[in-house]
């Protein structure tokens, strides 16, 4: 009998957490659509795989899941929801992030823009540098990597190392990736509210980018 | 220190410090063939810009003919630019008032408003304000080139082998 009621137990909590997380998972649903209902944007509530475009953002980890991508209909930028896990176990460890990832008119050798840590900057001391402009407040505040020099160069005109030290640019709380015929940019997670002014923003940084680019790297 | 140890010290010194010497020598001549290769794309462009003047001065003549003295500047700021060594000295020298006289002839579209009707005029505006933020592009290019050169031929230990070897400071371009 204590048997039959533990079984009975069990299953009533394994049903009542199923049900609390089906319940989650479709308010959250309705959260998304509503949001980028009221921004004019369509909706991908479905979990999957992140874009093959050979990112470092996509490399590390497992168990690696965008969700809530949201784009304007016949545009290709999104935005988008992403996470991914590293390690296993108690140790195991999950990442957020909120990326938006909008076409550029020209191709991209890959380049990645982050912000300083200890590790670039122990490695500057010594003498291994990375791609450094002719700002020294740059220089000091981001960490530059590109198969191209002469593309992160070009990149870096006066006009855009003045906004990237500007809060406009996120304060440094957002990493730019560059590859092919795209620019990703991302940061920890955002609500999902604030997934259409990502998106927007993302389009205004592609406003910003030097004409020169298309010019050199012009498809 | 007995004899053994004395050797020892001397093969190394004598294996680590030609291989230090040589990869700082590699380095050296990597840096200046950099500097020079990315000057060529800086020369360039600048041989874009002498391309298109010519071809500016004629379009805007046949609109704004009163104002021969500054074509004529132009002009002769072109031929003198072209003239002159092409190396970054001498464009430092020519390339700033070419570039200078260049901006106040695109600028008479507001003083004749009927080159703004001109396809030609508009399309030679356009390339040269391109061939502007090429040239801009490539000098910012080279000149972390110089930068990196310069350092390289100032910082001990590499200092002891540009001095031997006669390398010397590269020039910004700073048009």
């Amino acid at each position: 009998m204590r048997g039959l009621v533990a079984v009975l137990v069990t299953l009533a909590v394994t049903g009542g957490v199923a049900y609390a997380a089906y319940t989650y998972r479709r308010l959250q649903q309705a959260r998304m659509r509503a949001v980028a209902e009221a921004a004019g944007l369509q909706v991908d509530t479905s979990t999957k795989q992140p874009p093959a475009l050979g990112f470092d953002l996509f490399g590390p980890g497992r168990r690696k899941k965008v969700t809530a991508q949201m784009w304007r209909a016949g545009e290709q930028d999104s935005v988008f929801q992403y996470r991914y896990t590293v390690q296993s176990g108690d140790s195991s460890k999950t990442y957020r992030f909120t990326a938006a990832l909008v076409e550029v008119p020209f191709r991209a050798p890959h380049l990645r823009i982050g912000t300083e840590n200890w590790w670039s900057k122990a490695k500057r001391i010594v003498g291994m540098r990375d791609v450094e402009v002719e700002s020294a407040a740059f220089n000091d505040r981001y960490h530059v990597r590109c198969d191209d020099e002469r593309f992160a160069i070009a990149l870096l005109d006066p006009p855009m190392i003045a906004w990237m030290l500007s809060p406009h640019s996120g304060g440094g709380t957002v990493t730019f990736e560059f590859r092919d015929r795209w620019m990703l940019c991302h940061c920890d997670q955002l609500k999902t509210d604030e997934l259409p002014g990502m998106l927007a923003w993302a389009q205004s940084v592609r406003e910003r980018l030097p004409g020169v680019l298309t010019e050199f790297y012009g498809r | 220190m007995n004899v053994q140890n004395l050797i020892s010290i001397v093969v190394v010194l004598g294996v680590v410090a030609p291989g230090a010497w040589w990869v700082s020598h590699t380095r050296l001549v990597a840096a200046r063939n950099d500097v020079e290769g990315s000057w060529a794309d800086v020369d360039a462009e600048l041989e874009r810009r002498h391309e298109l003047i010519p071809r500016l001065v004629e379009t805007v003549r046949a609109a704004a003919g009163h104002e021969r003295e500054l074509l004529t500047e132009l002009a002769t700021r072109n031929d003198a630019a072209l003239a002159a060594p092409h190396t970054p000295g001498e464009a430092n020298r020519w390339e700033p008032p070419l570039a200078d006289a260049a901006r106040r002839v695109v600028a008479l579209r507001e003083r004749y408003p009927e080159l703004n009707s001109q396809q030609n005029f508009l399309e030679l505006q356009r390339h040269l304000a391109a061939t502007e933020d090429r040239i801009a592009a490539a000098r910012r290019f080279y000149n972390t080139r110089v930068e990196r050169l310069n350092r390289r031929i100032e910082a001990f230990p590499s200092s002891l082998v540009a001095e031997r070897h006669g390398f010397t400071r590269a020039d910004f371009f700073d048009a």
